[in-house]
């Protein structure tokens, strides 16, 4: 069997074979094997490899195992009826995961100031530099200086904690579940898409 | 999936990926069934004799579990086969490491192909079999994913880690070599 010479038309064979070109292709492609002796020996060769491989006894493979092994998709809501025990144990999670960040937080808290020492209230510090002109200092501090043009003040009224949820905002609240619902346990796995081809320009024998 | 279930049998892969994503767990059903046949037959024709459905199970939970970073550049069975093939080659190593490797190395000609004699029943189909266990491993893979498996050069060069044009060359060469090796 000799190669035609219509390249383009010998590379759509293998999709003439899968009946996956598109229309006008696949009747393009059809009239020309028609007429060439060699593209209808390749096809046909083609269609035996297929038929050859497609007798290989299939491996057994249990879906209900795999799918029982798949981790649980993300939940969230969807309009077409989702399970409820998809539903329910991750959003369970993701508020006492909520709660216990928030704990911790205000726990952590009195403990810097324990550390500092007794000084100004975290929810009202403010450092008025008309007081304490060019630096404002922390209280019992080694060398925690901070300039601070004159003139201005270096206000902490926002820094507070220990509210509970209620002091969040409805969207820091989402904000907040939407990073939660980020964390992954595992790494990714999709692998990076043709990673040689930052090393292979041209490709002319086998790897 | 409930047999019959219209909705989820014509959706396509990236529907069922979005509906999972939303919490419909029969989309992962669905997902399972229409490609785990393949993944099975294409890690099988690595060479892989044993445990060929853990490789199976471990991609499609490899691929699910991170699916928020599958970009949908590829098909979602071009990137099962690209995972099943990295585990191959990792359980290869770990076997080759552990001396308790028995299976056919990446560079040895042999595969799976060696041993369908007993279910190749025609001689032409025999010839055929013989004729692919000539080519190359490379050559051999990649012919087996464009005309078995139909993908595109772009789609094969994602899976075995290389570039279309390598991928086309390699398609040319296979085929050169079993129009010879066959008198065709």
């Amino acid at each position: 069997m000799s190669d035609c010479a219509n390249v383009e038309m010998r590379e759509r064979l293998p999709e003439l074979l899968h009946g996956t070109l598109p229309d006008a292709l696949r009747r393009d492609t059809e009239a020309h094997v028609a007429s060439c002796a060699d593209c209808a020996a390749e096809l046909e060769l083609l269609r035996e490899v297929r038929q050859m491989l497609d007798a290989r006894p299939a491996p057994r493979i249990d879906t209900a195992a795999i799918v029982g092994a798949l981790p649980r998709p993300s939940a969230r809501p969807i309009a077409s009826a989702p399970s409820r025990r998809s539903m329910v144990p991750s959003m369970v999670w993701r508020m006492a995961a909520t709660v216990t960040l928030l704990a911790l937080g205000s726990l952590s808290l009195p403990g810097v100031r324990r550390i500092f020492g007794a000084g100004t209230p975290a929810d009202s510090l403010v450092v008025d530099t008309s007081v304490t002109p060019q630096v404002a200092v922390i209280p019992e501090t080694t060398g925690a200086v901070t300039p601070t043009p004159a003139g201005t003040a270096v206000r902490l009224a926002s820094l507070t904690a220990g509210g509970g949820v209620t002091d969040l905002a409805d969207e820091d609240l989402e904000a907040l579940i939407g990073a939660l619902d980020r964390l992954e346990a595992t790494p990714g796995a999709e692998p990076e898409a043709n990673p040689m081809a930052r090393i292979i320009t041209t490709g002319t024998g086998d790897s | 999936m409930p047999p019959g279930d219209p909705t989820l049998q014509d959706a396509t892969d990236t529907e069922l990926i979005a509906r999972w994503q939303r919490g419909d767990e029969r989309a992962a059903t669905s997902l399972v069934e229409r490609h785990a046949t393949a993944v099975g037959r294409y890690v099988s024709s690595l060479g892989l004799r044993a445990g060929v459905e853990d490789v199976v199970q471990d991609a499609f939970v490899r691929a699910f579990g991170s699916l928020e970073s599958f970009r949908g550049e590829s098909a979602f069975r071009t990137w099962l086969f690209t995972i099943a093939r990295r585990l191959v080659a990792d359980l290869r190593r770990s076997r080759k490491r552990g001396r308790e490797d028995t299976e056919v190395q990446e560079g040895d000609a042999a595969t799976e192909f060696d041993a369908l004699d007993d279910v190749i029943a025609g001689e032409s189909q025999r010839r055929m079999q013989q004729a692919l266990t000539r080519l190359t491993p490379t050559q051999r893979e990649v012919f087996v994913l464009r005309v078995n498996d139909g993908m595109s050069y772009k789609e094969i060069a994602d899976v075995v880690g290389t570039t279309e044009g390598a991928a086309r060359v390699h398609y040319h060469n296979a085929l050169r070599q079993m129009k010879e090796t066959l008198n065709v």
